[in-house]
């Protein structure tokens, strides 16, 4: 009995001490320079890039020896592998790629992490479409093709590959045979999984036709203009990966060619897009080829021996010889690794702006830095779509098509973005550093590169983003949107007691839509509207409620640099976004979603502006229809809420790691980056280069 | 009377002391107030329920909602003498001034000792509801209400920019509560299916008990993770508050209806209820006035050492998400604040949640303790 008084005394007086060691205020350990008391959010230049269309550069050969890594040499010597200069194409049609920082040195590992079992932030980097993203962003150059035509009328695209191309097996690649294959499995009736592609298609759903006149090239051939479409496959790793099908490779699964085969056998091969970081052995076009799956935990992908580019003196590219990628969920985990100098270089392993200050507290003990150019691209981070389309009927069997009606009424959207205080989402969000916007593409979008473009964005930008709780309200009284039954909050019209559901994902990561949605809710509960906030992270509902219309107001991270390419933030043309059911309508032929309809949801007029974009051969042209479609945008929108604007990107990397250029931008998808910064053209020190392989 | 009596007297004068009849409980009493560490747990655990449970709105000196623009500052040192030296009786805070260094992306709230928030008790702040009816705006400490400027965060803020304190206050509420009611609840239960189990035996023994070990042999958080999922988003905060607590009993029972369970098989061998029995009590009226008053003693002890169990199974499950969500505060949803390597690094203050934990797990170990010692008064 005593000593267990005594002992329990002494953890009684220990924990009394730990609290006052807790209560004890931390010293900040060391006087950081504080640059501006207050910050100032001025964007004088929202940094628009003067894009070009599609001028490839040409890179002369400094010597006509190729030069190889030292891993294919040996293979070379040792007559596992035939010399660099039968597996490089003609050499004509080799790609000549400058380094960032000059020529390379060979080998080394790249170690990388996801978070995605389908590894898309790495395919990111393993990148090699058709048409490919500059590296400075400025436009697009040819990639797997040597060049392309589009003729006068828009509407025959001719894609001509390099000649001499080969997988990564050493099997020769041909247009017949490979973009044959793809076409066929496209066009199966009885396999979904490879489907024709949403920009193969005319407006009114009917598919191009494909031929192949010879052995490297391919022509299609619409009933529309599509001066675009071209274009579209140098998006992200979306677009192209689903095409690249190596028949010999897949043939021997496919029913069509084995009768022992099956078609489920056929789609464990064919893996979606996503084959890239799941299929050991796929014969690839990239830099790296997967050679070593373990599902659920690491990919390791190898030096592809084939591939088509070179630096400037013409030593066979890539210079790394392996990437090495882990699959990690936890963020922090993430990020404890990142700030452990684990990876040599990574552009996606932690995405959160807010994790900028401990990383580069970490910076020296992890022996790496935070790349300065680095930035998000964001229009709207975070932000909110609208549903414009809204169809639960399931849930609200007699009030949905008044929801439906006050959702799309633009005073009503006026109203909940004046009710939004910016400020105050960017002091909890953002460490109260960045600016407030509304919802747009990339500041820095080819589209507002000049002055006239400049003053849109700007127009767009500024558009309902005062804080004013009054004007919202009076928006909301105007259209009857009141408290009809005194409790403190607005009902519908009729009198229906009304409750906003704002869904809440992690589009924009996981750490910043939380904080920002608890903002919105209470900016919107002060203007009388009841809101539930419904957290769907990491659940399936949060993309179905979007595809099936059933959302009202869902979290999002706006994006885009060449709306044409990518245009669903704009132009309702497949279901999601802000228009889910009118855009299935257009993406079906008409089969489901709903029929646009002019002057309702602007969704009937923004297509119109598509489909006349589609067919407009000039650029500034197609410029000027961009911003006629940001005015449906200013003047009835908006479709989506912005809070707050771009911010800059953590971008890890290891000391001794070469070749990232200066601008690096990340939040959209589309340009692909780091892919587009030719990735092959990267390498490492040699001291970086030993630790990598753990020597 | 024997010989050394007749002798000394002293024998004699201590059998008159025994005779004095004690009660069962005015002996546990006394054991009880022997033991020091006992009565300083019961002590703070009064003091914490007097604090959080019933006067949260007076003792915190804002409201669980009130949103300030100093987001994650770090918590406010009171002074008694300043920068100049000058001594005060009234302590005084600082106030807070915000730096932005965009080089390293990096905000920070700075003292700023040109201001000074005297501190002063018994101020008139916002307006609450003391137990929820009855309102007052006196709060016990705070700084000048007129001025919007003066503010006084002893723990920091969170990311909202609320006053942690007081939010660990109201979070204890509903803690301490949440431990203490799915406590009753789970008595309840375990108690009355325990005796019914343990009194009838046979075939209802069986499935009972049976049922007590298919509850005991299931993994409890896949078990929470499938109820709490079946709880509708849609439900407000107080109904979700509820069905935890139904939760964390269902779950627990089964322990305790075993021990009831055994206890009540011995007493219905005893004597007193035969005698019931053959009086023609009710079997109801033999288990709730003779067999469950028989084993309060050992559930009274299992109850006090079950309730720190439950809070901190409720702040387990809540931190993960699986119990409590936001808007509600409890000491498991404050703590999800806490749960990222930035809170950590920038904001350790999110932390001083976790001494109030321990605490009032601690009050109720010692309390627990020596009830149990108490409750055995004839031990040595």
């Amino acid at each position: 009995m005593k000593t267990k008084r005594i002992l329990l005394t002494v953890f009684a007086l220990l924990l009394v001490g730990s609290l006052l060691f807790v209560a004890c205020k931390p010293k900040p350990e060391e006087e950081v320079t504080v640059e501006e008391v207050e910050v100032v959010e001025e964007e004088d230049d929202a940094g628009a890039i003067a894009a070009e269309e599609a001028t490839p550069v040409p890179v002369e050969l400094e010597t006509s020896e190729y030069g190889e890594a030292p891993m294919l040499a040996e293979m070379v010597d040792a007559g596992d592998l035939p010399p660099v200069d039968e597996r490089l194409p003609i050499a004509d049609d080799i790609m000549v790629v400058s380094g960032v920082d000059g020529i390379g040195e060979y080998g080394g590992v790249w170690h990388g992490v996801t978070w995605w079992q389908g590894y898309g932030n790495i395919e990111m980097g393993i990148y090699d479409p058709p048409v490919r993203w500059k590296r400075d962003y400025t436009g697009y150059e040819p990639g797997l093709l040597k060049e392309w035509i589009v003729s006068e009328d828009g509407m025959t695209l001719t894609w001509i590959f390099r000649q001499g191309l080969k997988w990564s097996d050493g099997t020769p690649f041909s247009t017949t045979e490979d973009m044959g294959y793809w076409w066929e499995l496209a066009t199966n009736e009885d396999f979904k999984i490879v489907t024709i592609p949403w920009w193969g298609r005319d407006s009114d759903g009917a598919p191009m036709e494909v031929s192949f006149p010879n052995d490297y090239t391919m022509v299609m051939e619409f009933g529309e203009p599509h001066y675009i479409a071209t274009y579209v496959v140098a998006q992200g790793f979306w677009e192209w990966l689903p095409m690249e099908r190596p028949k010999h490779f897949l043939s021997p699964h496919d029913p069509a060619y084995n009768a022992d085969a099956t078609y489920e056998d056929l789609e464990a091969v064919v893996y979606g897009g996503d084959w890239l970081g799941n299929i050991e052995g796929y014969p690839c076009l990239h830099a790296w080829c997967p050679t070593s799956v373990t599902p659920g935990e690491r990919t390791v992908w190898t030096r592809n021996p084939y591939y088509w580019k070179v630096d400037a003196e013409g030593n066979q590219l890539p210079y790394i010889d392996v990437v090495d990628v882990r699959l990690i969920g936890d963020s922090e985990v993430r990020l404890l690794e990142a700030s452990q100098g684990k990876f040599e270089a990574t552009f996606r392993a932690t995405d959160n702006p807010n994790h900028i200050p401990f990383l580069l507290e970490q910076a020296e003990a992890g022996d790496y830095y935070i790349h300065d150019g680095a930035v998000n691209g964001a229009g709207g981070w975070p932000g909110w779509l609208i549903n414009m389309n809204f169809a639960d009927a399931e849930t609200y069997p007699d009030t949905w098509e008044e929801i439906r009606d006050l959702l799309q009424n633009e005073k009503f959207r006026q109203g909940i973005s004046h009710a939004l205080d910016r400020q105050r989402l960017i002091d909890v969000a953002w460490d109260g550093i960045g600016y407030p916007t509304n919802a747009t593409i990339s500041p820095q979008a080819w589209h507002f590169a000049s002055p006239e473009g400049q003053a849109v964005y700007e127009a767009w930008r500024d558009a309902y983003i005062e804080f004013d709780p009054d004007l919202a309200m009076a928006n909301f009284d105007g259209i009857g949107f009141v408290d009809a039954d005194g409790d403190g909050f607005r009902d519908l019209p009729s009198g229906e007691p009304f409750t906003l559901v704002l869904d809440l994902g992690d589009w924009g990561g996981q750490d910043v839509p939380v904080p920002s949605t608890e903002v919105y809710a209470g900016n919107l509960e002060a203007v009388g509207i009841k809101v539930l906030i419904n957290d769907l992270m990491g659940q399936p509902d949060w993309d179905l409620r979007q595809n099936l219309g059933l959302y009202m107001l869902r979290n999002m991270h706006a994006s885009e640099l060449d709306i044409w390419t990518y245009p669903d933030w704009m132009f309702p043309l497949r279901n999601n976004r802000a228009w889910p059911l009118e855009g299935r309508y257009r993406e079906t032929g008409g089969e489901e979603g709903w029929e646009p309809m002019p002057g309702t949801t602007y969704a009937y007029e923004l297509q119109e502006l598509y489909d006349l974009g589609l067919a407009t051969a000039d650029i500034d042209a197609r410029h000027q229809i961009v911003w006629d479609a940001i005015q449906i945008h200013i003047d009835h929108g908006p479709f989506m809420i912005g809070g707050s604007g771009d911010q800059p990107m953590p971008v890890v990397v290891r000391n001794g790691f070469m070749g990232i250029p200066d601008l690096v931008i990340l939040g959209p998808w589309a340009p692909g980056s780091p892919g587009n910064l030719n990735p092959e053209q990267f390498w490492m020190q040699e001291d970086l280069r030993l630790e990598s392989l753990g020597q | 009377m024997s010989e050394a009596e007749k002798t000394t007297g002293i024998v004699q004068e201590e059998n008159e002391k025994e005779q004095i009849s004690q009660s069962y409980w005015a002996l546990v009493w006394w054991k009880f107030k022997k033991n020091r560490t006992a009565v300083v747990g019961g002590v703070m655990l009064a003091v914490f329920y007097i604090v959080c449970v019933f006067f949260a709105e007076f003792f915190a000196p804002y409201s669980k909602k009130l949103e300030s623009e100093f987001i994650e500052a770090h918590p406010t040192g009171l002074h008694w003498r300043d920068e100049e030296g000058n001594f005060s009786l009234r302590p005084f805070v600082y106030g807070l001034e915000k730096k932005v260094d965009t080089a390293t992306r990096k905000r920070t709230f700075e003292i700023d000792t040109t201001k000074k928030y005297p501190i002063y008790f018994f101020v008139k702040g916002e307006e609450v509801k003391i137990l929820g009816f009855i309102p007052t705006r006196i709060h016990l400490f705070g700084t000048d209400p007129d001025d919007p400027d003066a503010r006084i965060f002893i723990m920091g803020t969170d990311k909202l920019g609320r006053d942690l304190f007081s939010r660990i206050l109201y979070g204890g509420r509903i803690s301490m509560f949440i431990g203490l009611f799915s406590v009753v609840v789970f008595l309840g239960i375990g108690v009355s299916l325990g005796a019914i189990s343990g009194y009838y035996g046979g075939a209802t023994d069986v499935v009972i008990m049976r049922i007590t070990e298919f509850l005991s042999a299931f993994p409890q958080e896949p078990l929470f993770l499938a109820l709490g999922a079946a709880v509708p988003i849609t439900w407000p905060s107080a109904q979700v508050f509820f069905m935890v607590t139904i939760l964390l009993a269902i779950v627990q029972w089964g322990g305790l209806a075993r021990q009831v369970r055994g206890l009540v098989l011995a007493g219905r061998e005893e004597q007193y209820v035969l005698a019931a029995q053959s009086f023609g009590a009710s079997d109801r009226r033999i288990i709730s006035k003779h067999l469950i008053p028989a084993t309060m003693s050992h559930v009274i002890v299992i109850a006090t050492l079950k309730i720190p169990g439950m809070i901190l199974l409720e702040t387990a499950l809540s931190y993960f998400g699986l119990g409590l969500v936001p808007p509600t505060v409890s000491w498991g949803t404050l703590l999800q604040d806490a749960n990222n390597i930035r809170a950590i690094r920038f904001a350790p203050h999110l932390l001083f949640t976790v001494p109030f934990i321990l605490l009032a797990i601690l009050s109720y170990n010692m309390l627990g303790d020596g009830l149990r010692d108490a409750m055995d008064p004839y031990s040595k």
